[in-house]
């Protein structure tokens, strides 16, 4: 039972952070490769409050989507001044440089060796150590944030973000701010990602710069491609297969060591599959033939 | 202490001029962002000590470093690239598709051959001499030699014949190209083939120079990226080799006189100004709004 519990926060964590993804490459088109340092963002920032400021976690936990919508924007930024691929490199640089950070900066990260004892969020005035308890609480926190990006996706702002990056001149000329609905989808969904940080720390109770380097943002690419960028069903299902498909590698019993490799391999050939077999895929911008 | 600092990060400039040399020739030609350059290189340098530290296998360390980038270069082109090109799908797509591979060739790299950074058993007993007041090691002397002749080889190459015309006309206009009654698989295939060349020699040199180890890859490539970027689109080579060795200079210098562990960041946020204030490249012709 505590088995599919931890799945089942697992499921919590993972889902609305792959949805954030989904979103930002389906409706803001842009494809971020750091979305893994947002992720890794919340979460310090909620370690950092929480053991050097005595912050609560929910206290915490309120400011985090904030911080991570602050660091959205400056991407966002980016985002409407770059096109596709220079937008991929600058993103894969800023990636490497929050490892870069996270790794040097011992004073504030704790550098390697990263924050521990990160507490648990309270509940009538006792830490939440109960796994089912913990669950309801994750359950609660992602239902909000895919809330969130459901929002964003339905009505006139959905299809405005979709028209915008469909056609942003076609957009423009019908009067919807075409940069500034790209910049609010990525602020939007960088506090998204940044929230699924925080709730990762306070489940595991520590973070280090290797649970948040490029590896896990290639993963999260794959995830976000595999169900379809800008199809929020479908990146729920592809969150919840990149979150089984490691617990039922397991069940093989290969090496630890052996088995991530493995898994990494079977998701950078997921993610090629994705793109060679799938010509409707988000990405593409196949011509019509004359 | 100056000069010796200077002379340090002469190979390592050297190095960066020849990566950015392959990554700019591919990106150029086919305008796509090889990232998987990320894995290649390590795997060619690691496959060169494995074989180089074998007491019968050593006199095959260079041909098969230089085959395995070949081989692996070019089956990223024609297994990924060239299909998702021939399906006119967007260069973000391809730069997709080339981190998707990098993590497969990264994972087989580490499969194979573990984690750990190997080194030439002689890099510890290379000799040295003394120059004024710079301290020479015959490594570096090696590095800088095979980085050079790579460079100058694959220059006259381009010089000689009409593939350097070729790829510049391919990277500006394929379907162009395709109208002229050339065949564009075979002319990518060329290009492909130089950069495997050339991301052979930067990773025997630098495994000649200060070994190689599987997670190595990818600074070297985004710093290949920055040097790409920074030359613009006017030139095949030399704006990418400039670019490559002026970087590789700068993180030479900051190496001998920051912490080391600073050294990447500081490089990382060259990049991403670079991309933010130069996206197109400070070396390219200015092109009017259309035609970006």
């Amino acid at each position: 039972m505590n088995y599919l519990l931890h799945i089942l926060v697992l499921l919590a964590i993972d889902v609305p952070l792959v949805l954030s993804l989904t979103l930002m490459a389906g409706y803001g088109g842009s494809l971020s490769v750091a979305h893994a340092a947002y992720f890794g963002v919340g979460g310090y920032f909620l370690a950092i409050l929480t053991t050097r400021f005595g912050w609560t976690v929910a206290a915490a936990l309120l400011l985090v989507p904030l911080t991570g919508a602050v660091l959205g924007a400056a991407t966002g930024a980016a985002a409407a001044r770059l096109r596709g691929d220079y937008f991929v490199l600058y993103t894969l640089g800023a990636q490497v440089l929050f490892v870069g950070f996270a790794r040097n900066m011992i004073p504030v990260t704790g550098g390697p060796f990263g924050i521990t004892e990160i507490p648990r969020p309270l509940y009538m005035g006792q830490p939440l150590y109960s796994l089912s308890g913990f669950a309801l609480f994750a359950i609660i926190v992602a239902l909000v944030c895919i809330g969130i990006i459901v929002l964003a996706t339905l009505g006139p702002s959905g299809l405005a973000a979709r028209a915008a990056r469909a056609d942003p001149m076609a957009a423009l000329a019908l009067g919807i701010a075409a940069r500034k609905i790209r910049f609010l989808v990525v602020a939007l969904s960088c506090a998204v990602a940044a929230s699924s940080g925080a709730l990762y720390a306070t489940y595991f109770g520590f973070v280090g710069p290797d649970s948040f380097g490029v590896g896990k943002s290639i993963l999260l690419v794959a995830a976000a491609l595999l169900g379809g960028a800008g199809n929020v069903q479908r990146g729920a299902l592809s969150a919840c297969f990149v979150v089984v498909l490691p617990e039922l590698l397991r069940f093989l019993q290969l090496p630890s060591q052996l088995a991530a490799e493995f898994r990494s391999m079977l998701f950078g050939l997921f993610l090629l599959l994705v793109l060679l077999a799938r010509p409707g895929n988000a990405l593409s911008q196949s011509r019509r033939r004359p | 202490m100056l000069a010796q600092v200077l002379w340090n990060s002469i190979p390592t400039a050297l190095i960066l001029a020849v990566n950015a040399s392959a990554f700019a020739l591919i990106h150029r030609s086919s305008g796509v962002f090889h990232i998987a350059f990320a894995s290649i290189w390590p795997a060619t340098g690691t496959l060169f000590i494995q074989l180089s530290n074998s007491s019968l296998l050593w006199p095959l360390a260079i041909p098969a470093a230089i085959l395995l980038s070949l081989a692996l270069t070019v089956m990223c082109d024609r297994l990924v690239y060239a299909p998702l090109s021939m399906r006119s799908d967007s260069s973000l797509a391809a730069i997709t598709a080339s981190l998707g591979l990098h993590v497969v060739l990264l994972s087989s790299v580490l499969l194979v051959a573990g984690s750990e950074t190997r080194m030439l058993s002689t890099v510890a007993l290379s000799p040295a001499f003394q120059l004024s007041q710079v301290r020479i090691l015959w490594s570096q002397l090696h590095s800088c030699f095979i980085v050079t002749a790579a460079l100058l080889l694959t220059a006259l190459i381009l010089q000689m014949t009409s593939a350097s015309m070729k790829l510049r006309a391919l990277g500006d206009d394929p379907e162009g190209v395709e109208l002229t009654g050339l065949n564009v698989r075979n002319t990518r295939s060329v290009a492909f083939l130089l950069a495997g060349f050339l991301t052979a020699a930067g990773a025997i040199a630098a495994s000649t120079d200060a070994g190689m180890g599987p997670h190595q890859g990818m600074p070297v490539t985004l710093m290949a990226a920055v040097a790409t970027i920074l030359a613009g689109d006017r030139t095949l080579l030399l704006g990418a080799s400039l670019a490559g060795f002026f970087i590789g200079t700068l993180q030479g210098i900051v190496a001998g006189y920051c912490p080391a562990r600073w050294q990447e960041v500081i490089v990382f946020s060259t990049l991403t100004l670079a991309i933010l204030i130069k996206g197109e490249g400070f070396l390219s012709a200015v092109k009017r709004l259309e035609e970006r």
